[in-house]
């Protein structure tokens, strides 16, 4: 597992470009906060600046009371799971483990699988996101949380190579 | 440079669309396995198909059992099976020529004398309202260090050209 890139973002999106096609998977590992919004925000982006309807999710999810699954085909971003908002506690932040598998595939659509969660000291949430990016071209850049990460997110680019 | 994830093997699947794919003389130096796998099977039935794991060639499965929680997209539930080590969601030709699933299996302690127990993340997502995330955790109630795996589909469907089963060692302090 190799470092790719990390990105301290103080407000705004993230956006890693050039990504080399020599590992076989991507896994990025996010701690966000988002400087606007409410608790449990969605993670957006896109990957190729791919702004099209050329994603579809599926989520399942927990929040302490209760379970939860929802989706939606044909959507214009991806997503990596939740970010804490200005409404959960002060410093709390959100992680998200995203694992892009085969992602300079060009025979494959890209699915992502992400672990995520945030606890607020009262609420929180737990769950996993699954996107799908219908697209065979291989990810040489990926945008994230467009407009809004606060001061202390961190989100982070690793390759894995296989044997 | 790598310092966490050690690649062991890789399979890649072909053409003739085999039904498992084996891991053997799985090292016992590392403290921890990880596959992660980006696979499609054969089958037509729904959206999904349905994964199992192997321990040893002990294709009996009488010592597994398994707790799953999944969401079809309008609703979360949990089930627990016995005598498999199975469940695991992934796509199926239903999704379309392009769409793999992406899963991981994290098996902790494989090579120590305590029963095995996994982890499991699946993702068959399809561009539709029925696909089904799922987290499963398995128990293995067998002492012996873990030295072959094998995966398979469940319906008995076997595996598209392009399917990738990657497995990584954790390191352990010390090496």
């Amino acid at each position: 597992m190799y470092p790719i890139a990390t990105a301290n973002p103080t407000t705004g999106g993230v956006t890693f470009t050039s990504i080399p096609q020599t590992f076989t998977h991507l896994q990025l590992r996010i701690f966000s906060r988002s400087s606007s919004g409410s608790a449990g925000q969605s993670i957006s982006g896109s990957f190729n600046s791919d702004s099209g309807s050329n994603y579809a999710y599926h989520v399942l999810g927990g929040d302490g009371g209760s379970t939860f699954s929802s989706s939606a085909a044909t959507q214009t971003n991806v997503y990596f799971g939740w970010s804490a908002g200005t409404t959960n506690t002060s410093n709390a932040f959100s992680n998200c483990i995203v694992d892009i598998l085969d992602y300079a595939n060009t025979n494959k659509y890209k699915t992502v699988k992400t672990l995520t969660g945030i606890d607020s000291n009262g609420s929180g949430l737990v769950g996993m996101w699954i996107s799908l990016w219908m697209s065979t071209a291989a990810i040489t850049s990926i945008l994230l949380n467009p407009n809004n990460f606060a001061t202390g997110s961190t989100v982070q680019l690793y390759g894995i190579k296989t044997a | 440079m790598s310092v966490f994830l050690q690649p062991i093997q890789t399979v890649t699947v072909g053409s003739g669309f085999p039904a498992i794919i084996n891991f053997s003389n799985i090292p016992s130096t590392y403290t921890d396995l990880l596959i992660l796998y980006s696979a499609k099977t054969t089958a037509t039935a729904s959206n999904w198909d349905s994964m199992y794991l192997i321990f040893n060639t002990d294709s009996s499965q009488t010592y597994n059992s398994a707790t799953a929680m999944f969401g079809n997209g309008s609703s979360a539930s949990s089930n627990r099976d016995t005598n498999t080590m199975g469940g695991f969601a992934s796509s199926n030709a239903s999704g379309g020529t392009n769409t793999f699933g992406s899963n991981s299996i994290y098996i902790a302690n494989y090579a120590g004398s305590n029963y095995k127990s996994i982890i499991t993340e699946a993702a068959p997502e399809i561009n539709s309202s029925t696909a089904l995330p799922s987290l499963i955790s398995g128990l293995c109630r067998q002492t012996a260090a873990i030295t072959t795996l094998q995966i398979g589909s469940t319906s008995g469907s076997g595996l598209f050209s392009g399917s990738i089963f990657s497995l990584y060692g954790i390191l352990r302090q010390g090496i």
